[in-house]
Formats: C-alpha cells, sequence, structure tokens
C-alpha cells in the first residue's frame, strides 16, 4: 500500500503545481489513480505542443516504481529499442558495466515481447493475489506510426491478448484519426489537453518571478509580453523563453535610476524597442541567448540590414548563381528582353498585368522552374560586364554550387553540359548576394517580388 | 422511506463492483451471457465436443464486423470446455495465435511450439531453422492417431495468416485436419468477409468451407441490451452487499431509460453497431464510483460521450495562435479558388492580400507578420499534421514545398467561430462564403 499513498501524494502536488490543468489531473487520477484496480485498455492523451502532456504523466509515474515504464518513441526509434527499453524498466534491470550494458533480454519482435512480459508480471506477482496495474506509457506516439504499420495495433492488443492487467498510455500532439489506418485497430480513451486560456497562461508564468519581485509588478510585465506576443505565438515554452530573456532588459532603467516601479508608461516605452526585435531575433532563434544578453543597447536601435545572411561566394560563382536565380524564376521568351546585348534601347523591363480573375496564381508562387545549363551560362555571360578571363573554370563552380545544394540537379544524367537544374535559394539570398556584387536584380526579374 | 436509507456500503464493495464491470467492458471476463450470439456458440461448441470426443478433425472460420463478439464467442468456448473435460489439463490441448502478433510463419510456428511445450512435455527448440521448426512440428502432429491428443487451433485476425509467404502454415495446418492424422480443429477468426478468396488454391482446397457468420446487434434492442448486460452485476455475487446489488442494478436501468441517454444510444447505434463504442463512454463514469458517490450517475456519462466523440481536429484548431489561424483561413481561400495544392508563397500572398485589405480599417498591422514568423507558424501546423506536404524537402526552397491542407472547408469556418481571442476582422474573413 506503500505506493498507493504515495501516488496519492502525487496527485495532490500536481494540482497545485499545473494550474489550469486540474480537470485532467482529476481524470487522469480517476482512470489510473488507484494501483489495485482493474486498468482501462488504452489512454490517448492528445493536446498541442507545451500543454503540460508529457511532464505531467512523467511526474504521475515517476511515483508507481517499476509498474510503468516511460518510453520517449523519439529515443527507440525501432521496434527493438522499445521492448527492450520497456522490459528493462518493467523488470527494474539497469544497464551497467557489471553486467556490460546488457539488457534485459533480446527482444525483437511483439511476441518475444508478450513472453517477456507475461514472464515479468508472473514473477512479481504478490502473494495474496492482489491486482496490480502495470502502465506502458509512449510518448512522442506518433513515431510508433512510422516503423511497422502494423505496431500500434498489436501494442493495443496486447492487454487483451495476455489478459494482464496492462494499460497502453500514448501521448501524441497529433489526434487520434491521423492513428487509424490499419486493421485491427482497438479505439482507445481519449483524453484531450486543451490549449491554455491567457489567464492560464499568465498564472503560470507569473510563477517564474524572480523571488525578490514584487508580484503585481511582474504581472503587469508578462500581461505586456502577452498582448505583443500572442498573435503570433501562443506557445507557452517560447513565451517563458522571451520573459526570461526580456525581464532583465525591463527593469534595466530602474537599475540604473532612471525610473521607478510606477512608471509604466516610461518602463514600456524602453522596452518596446526589444520587443520589435525580439520577434525576429529571439523567436526565430536567429542569435543565441547570451548573445542577446551582451548586446548595447545601440545595437538594438539601429539594427544593421540583413546581418543574419552570412554567405561568402567567389565574385564569379556569386553571378551564377544570380544567373540561375533568373534562369529558374524568368519565363524563357523573356530572355531575349531582358538580356540581349543588341537590343540594348529596347524596353527592358515589362511586368506583365497583374491577374484580374484572381484564379490564376502567378507563375513566381509556384517556385524555380528547371532550366538547361546552356540558358543559365547564356545569363551569366549576359550579366556579367567584362569579359570572363580564361583560367576561370566554370564548370568546377557549377559542380560545387551544386555540392552545395544551392542548385538542384532534376534528371539523371551527370554530364555538366546537358544537365537541367533547379535554383535552391529565396529572394531574400539572391538580394542580399547581388547587392554585394553591385547587381540590381529586380530590374531583371520578370515578376517583382 | 426505507427504500432511500443508503444501504451499508464499504470500500471493499466499491472496489468489487467496478472490478467487475470493468473487466466486461474491457473484454477481460466472459461470464456474461450471449446475445444473439448463441446459435454461433452452439454450432463452433459441437464441432470442438466431436473433436475432443470422436477424433474428428475439423476446419472453420468465424466470420463477423468487429466488436460483434467473435473473440468473445471462442473465449466463452474455451473457457467452458476446460470446465468440461480439461480439468486435470490432459485432454485437449489448445493454441492460440494472432495474425498481429505472429506476423510471420516462422514466428508462429515458434509460439505454437512454445504454447504446445507448456503443458506437454515437448523439447522446446531455440531458434533453429524454419523448415527444422516445421517438420518438428508436423511430426509431433502426424504421428498421432485419432486416439490422441486433441488440439484446438484459434487463429485470430485470420486475414493477416494469409498474407504469409507461400501460406505454408495454413496449408499444413488445412491439410492434418482434412487427413487422417492427430485430430485438430482450426478456428479462424476474421472481419474480412471475402477471406476464403485469398486463399490459395491448394490451400482453399483443403479447408472444410464452413464458414459461422456473426452478426453485430441488427435491432437496437438487443443493442441495448449487451450495454446494460455489462453495466450490471450478477445478483448471485456473494462478496458485495446483496441491497447495494440490487440497488445498483436498479440505478442502471434508470440512467438507460433516460431521454437524453436513449438519444446517444440512437445517435451511435445509426453510425456504428460496435457495441465498444458504447462501452467506451461507460469507463470512465464506473471509474468514478466511490463511496460518496455509489451509483453511476446520467450526467457522466453525458460528460464522456462529448469528450470522445468531439471533433478534435476543431478543437485543437481553438487554440491555435493568430497568425496560424490566418493561414489555415488563407489556404481555406485557396481551396474556394480550385487551388487544393499550394505552396508557402501562395498562403502568404494570400494572407499578404487580407491584411491589405483590412489596412483601411487601422488593424492590419497588428496582424501581419514577416514571412520568416510566418513560416515558423506554418512548419508548427505541419508538426501536428493539419497541413501535410507533398513534396519530399530538400527538392527546392522549403517556401516553395507544395503541400495541403487536412481539413474541410466547414472545420476552419467552425474553428473560426469557436476561437476565443480572434478578432471580428478575421472572424469575418474565415466565415465568408464565395
Amino acid at each position: 500500500m506503500e505506493i498507493q499513498n504515495e501516488i496519492d501524494e502525487q496527485f495532490e502536488i500536481l494540482r497545485k503545481n499545473y494550474p489550469g490543468r486540474e480537470l485532467q489531473i482529476t481524470r487522469l487520477q480517476d482512470l489510473i489513480g488507484d494501483i489495485h484496480q482493474v486498468v482501462p485498455p488504452s489512454i490517448f492523451i492528445f493536446g498541442d505542443s507545451a500543454t503540460g502532456k508529457t511532464s505531467i504523466v512523467r511526474s504521475i509515474f515517476s511515483k508507481y516504481k517499476e509498474n510503468a515504464s516511460f518510453i520517449n518513441c523519439i529515443d527507440c526509434y525501432t521496434p527493438r529499442l522499445l521492448f527492450e527499453h520497456c522490459l528493462n524498466k518493467l523488470s527494474g534491470y539497469i544497464p551497467n558495466p557489471d553486467n556490460l550494458y546488457s539488457n534485459y533480454a533480446h527482444c525483437e519482435t511483439i511476441s518475444e515481447f508478450i513472453h517477456f512480459l507475461t514472464e515479468i508480471c508472473d514473477k512479481n506477482k504478490n502473494e495474496d493475489e492482489e491486482l496490480t496495474g502495470r502502465y506502458l506509457i509512449f510518448d512522442n506516439a506518433e513515431r510508433l506510426r512510422e516503423t511497422n504499420p502494423l505496431l500500434l495495433s498489436a501494442l493495443l492488443r496486447v492487454p487483451e491478448i495476455t489478459n494482464l492487467n496492462i494499460t497502453i498510455i500514448l501521448i501524441s500532439n497529433i489526434v487520434w484519426e491521423k492513428f487509424r489506418s490499419q486493421t485491427g485497430m482497438l479505439e482507445p480513451i481519449l483524453l484531450q489537453f486543451p490549449s491554455y486560456s491567457k489567464s492560464e497562461i499568465l498564472n503560470i508564468m507569473i510563477r517564474d518571478c524572480p523571488k525578490d519581485e514584487n508580484k503585481n509588478f511582474y504581472y503587469i510585465f508578462i500581461e505586456l509580453l502577452y498582448d505583443v506576443f500572442n498573435k503570433p505565438c501562443r506557445n507557452l515554452n517560447e513565451l517563458r523563453h522571451m520573459a526570461m530573456l526580456l525581464y532583465p532588459k525591463y527593469i534595466e532603467p530602474i537599475q540604473e535610476g532612471k525610473a521607478t516601479r510606477n512608471d509604466t508608461v516610461k518602463l514600456f516605452k524602453h522596452i518596446e524597442i526589444y520587443f520589435k526585435q525580439a520577434l525576429d531575433k529571439l523567436y526565430l532563434r536567429n542569435i543565441s541567448s547570451s548573445e542577446w544578453k551582451n548586446k548595447s543597447f545601440e545595437e538594438y536601435v539601429e539594427p544593421t540590414v540583413n546581418s543574419d545572411i552570412r554567405f561568402e561566394l567567389p565574385y564569379y560563382t556569386k553571378f551564377l548563381l544570380i544567373a540561375s536565380y533568373l534562369a529558374s524564376y524568368n519565363p524563357p521568351r523573356y530572355d531575349l528582353r531582358f538580356f540581349s546585348k543588341s537590343s540594348e534601347n529596347k524596353r527592358r523591363k515589362s511586368r506583365k498585368q497583374e491577374d484580374v480573375s484572381g484564379s490564376k496564381k502567378s507563375q513566381q508562387l509556384y517556385g524555380p522552374k528547371v532550366f538547361p545549363m546552356e540558358r543559365m551560362l547564356a545569363i551569366f555571360y549576359s550579366i556579367i560586364d567584362d569579359p570572363i578571363e580564361g583560367t576561370i573554370d566554370i564548370n568546377r563552380q557549377i559542380a560545387s554550387l551544386k555540392t552545395l545544394k544551392l542548385l538542384i540537379k532534376v534528371g539523371n544524367t551527370d554530364v555538366l553540359n546537358q544537365m537541367k537544374c533547379k535554383c535552391n535559394v529565396n529572394y531574400e539570398f539572391i538580394q542580399y548576394l547581388s547587392k554585394s556584387v553591385h547587381f540590381d536584380i529586380s530590374r531583371y526579374l520578370y515578376e517583382a517580388v | 422511506m426505507l427504500q432511500d436509507t443508503l444501504p451499508n456500503i464499504n470500500k471493499k464493495d466499491i472496489n468489487n463492483v467496478k472490478r467487475i464491470i470493468l473487466n466486461n467492458l474491457t473484454g477481460k471476463s466472459y461470464t456474461n451471457k450471449l446475445i444473439g450470439l448463441e446459435e454461433q456458440y452452439n454450432t463452433l461448441y459441437d464441432i470442438c465436443k466431436k473433436t475432443i470426443e470422436t477424433g474428428e478433425s475439423n476446419s472453420t472460420l468465424l466470420i463477423g464486423n468487429r466488436g460483434c463478439g467473435k473473440t468473445m464467442i471462442v473465449n466463452k468456448l474455451l473457457d467452458n470446455l476446460d470446465k468440461e473435460y480439461n480439468k486435470d489439463k490432459q485432454t485437449f490441448l489448445t493454441v492460440r495465435l494472432n495474425g498481429l502478433i505472429q506476423s510471420d510463419d516462422r514466428l508462429a510456428l515458434k509460439e505454437m511450439i512454445y504454447q504446445l511445450s507448456q503443458e506437454e512435455a515437448m523439447e522446446n527448440l531455440n531458434s533453429t531453422s524454419f523448415s527444422e521448426v516445421l517438420s518438428y512440428l508436423l511430426n509431433v502432429l502426424s504421428i498421432g492417431t485419432k486416439t490422441s491428443k486433441p488440439v484446438i487451433i484459434v487463429l485470430d485476425e485470420f486475414d493477416l495468416f494469409t498474407q504469409h509467404n507461400k501460406q505454408t502454415l495454413l496449408y499444413n495446418l488445412f491439410d492434418i485436419a482434412q487427413s487422417n492424422q492427430n485430430p485438430i480443429v482450426v478456428i479462424g477468426l476474421t472481419c474480412q468477409l471475402n477471406v476464403v478468396e485469398l486463399l490459395e488454391k491448394r490451400v482453399k482446397s483443403r479447408y472444410s468451407h464452413r464458414q459461422v457468420l456473426c452478426f453485430p446487434p441488427i435491432e437496437i434492442e438487443d443493442f441495448e441490451k449487451i450495454i446494460i448486460n455489462s453495466l450490471k452485476i450478477p445478483e448471485n455475487n456473494s462478496k458485495i452487499n446483496k441491497d447495494y446489488i440490487k440497488k445498483f442494478n436498479t440505478e442502471v436501468d434508470k440512467i438507460f431509460s433516460d431521454e437524453s441517454i436513449k438519444t446517444i444510444i440512437n445517435r451511435l447505434f445509426d453510425i456504428t453497431n460496435n457495441s465498444r463504442n458504447f462501452l467506451k463512454i461507460c469507463i470512465e463514469p464506473i471509474y468514478k464510483l466511490s463511496v460518496n458517490q455509489p451509483y453511476p450517475k446520467v450526467n457522466d456519462f453525458l460528460d464522456a460521450y462529448t469528450r470522445q466523440y468531439i471533433d478534435s481536429k476543431t478543437e485543437l484548431l481553438k487554440g491555435t495562435s493568430i497568425l496560424e489561424l490566418c493561414l489555415i483561413i488563407a489556404m481555406k481561400c485557396l481551396l474556394e479558388k480550385h487551388i487544393e495544392v499550394f505552396n508557402f508563397e501562395m498562403i502568404y500572398d494570400e494572407y499578404k492580400k487580407f491584411v491589405q485589405k483590412i489596412e483601411a480599417t487601422g488593424n492590419g498591422r497588428e496582424i501581419f507578420f514577416k514571412k520568416q514568423v510566418a513560416m515558423k507558424a506554418l512548419e508548427h501546423l505541419i508538426a501536428i499534421e493539419l497541413v501535410l506536404p507533398t513534396e519530399a524537402s530538400g527538392k527546392c526552397p522549403k517556401e516553395y514545398r507544395m503541400m495541403k491542407v487536412l481539413l474541410e472547408p466547414n472545420q476552419i469556418t467552425q474553428a473560426v467561430l469557436k476561437h476565443n481571442e480572434c478578432p471580428t476582422s478575421i472572424k469575418q474573413w474565415g466565415t465568408r462564403w464565395l
């Protein structure tokens, strides 16, 4: 009965530690809280990322000792790893140097797995014939679909086939409909972890408040943060990450003595600049957290343009890439108009009229088109200013662009001259590149981006 | 008011009640009466009886929908036969295989030998070649005469066994059943009606063509009876307080005479007559029983129903951010233009157009985000599989990777309406019909 007491305690603690999840925790307790009861055959826990699924389930089962095995399906990516880890945990077997890091048993198929499972459960049976539940938990369960399509159906049948008191718990951020594919799937009990509401998010974030800080003051800050960032991102983990990095900036004026805690407006004005930057830099992880901390105030106010693209290529290789971009995004029939040197006086730029019907999308949006090598080379020779020196090996440059995956080969031939390619860079990148060689790419593009 | 005084209920009673009902609900006990399946049961029983008593071999298939009680019949059958003939485990042997678990013939053979050797002093072969195991097993099964010990072989998910290479296992089993060797009964369970056509010619000719068809409940009364039956406690249970059992059973009857429960049963019955679907709803209310609340409540059932049968995609969408919602609405706009497959650039273009349109009202800036931010939002949508890329990655820049949305326009509209923090302008955009 000792384990049972610990479990009950754990549920109480969890209810306190996870505001907004009380309902889910109670439902879990109803279903699996009593270790000496008949367990449900299978439970499917789902919900968006950062809604507390894994962390709640993990902390519940940390108290179940050897009766539960918590497996992350990303770690255990083959059936064998999955089975062997399960068996190790249920039997309390720990691979260590003394046993040469071996496993409880060598187990590759579900058939063997069932044998070993029965073996373990029989061994640990109480003398007084008391029921004990066993819990197999699979986190990131969507990965189970990848290996063997029948694996999931078979796993869900394990309680039925073995007739043991076992429950299968699947955790995933994908809805159950996507799991139903093969024959023989038993329907699990669904348990949803809905996304947090605004007040719940704020309630959780207030728990991160520094010890020496006034709760109300911190609350104003996180509410401000939430209102700014909730449009693009409601992921709690992201919000907490940003709160952690932005808070020191928020209280900077107070530490420097320029403002007091009551100057909400002043503080807001100060932090606004950081907020603007945070979305680009922090949210997209363009700079590391330590970089962010060490940057001076001036750097935030005047950020260098396109500073996040850092890439260097030889001069002519850049032009090769630009040429291939043009070849990929311009229709061939307009080549003459754009690149012909003899008809310099002709109208160079011609932009197609916007499609009024609206039902057809502009071709630009469909992405890069395939082009033959000769066409790209023709464009290349047309856009470079001076005639090229003979020593440069163009083909080698093309090959290296291909290795860098900036060009993608289409088709089978390996002969460079006959090859067909696609350009694999986006507009921002090519713009940055053409700027570095003082080339105005927009003049040559059929459709402006 | 003697009736209303609570019978003396203690925790043990509750636990026992829970255990009995949960075993029923999860199919772990087979003491319950079969409803509408008596005939099938009797046919199978006769076949097995003949084998056990007179050594007559046979093969049969039990075909029926999912959840109509095939496994239950077999479980009950084996249970009863065990009680009748096999008290000392000496009269006959049983082997149970499942197509999901024993995914090829080699595993199936090993499992057969394992199960046989549990009861018989048989040599347990450790990982020998397939042919060796097969010949060993055939030897064991074929040296016997009519007087040898009969073997009952149950093949669950029979259709999966037909996919095994050359159907060697089935061929040999049916062959033994047909020729006068060791008496065996082969019972195949499947939900595939055309399963006989899946058999190879040589296998088919050895199969006795005996089929037992199971039907799910056709009348709603039967459906209801199955459900109520599994929620009741047998009156003769001596462990539990008698008054409590009585009261409990009448409460269960009361619940199922409730109008709202009746509508749920009707609705579910129209969708599927697999009783498992309703039993799934019953699990949670039963788990909720406690000393303070010893009887199930109608509301618990209704709650469980709404939880188990919500549209989970719409639920998932409710929690998305405004930007993600905008992208999904943009996809809906593309769908309305009959563009079924699209890439990020097209979605973003559609989104940009919308923002430009509402710019005049002044709140366009607020919901407009850079491409990279939108890309991150889209990647999240791909991760939760609301959007599915149709092209392998790395073939072109990721902005141009083609994808399709896995939601109905209707679901999108619903999600927009149910979203908590959605501004009115977006609501209008999302619910507009062309």
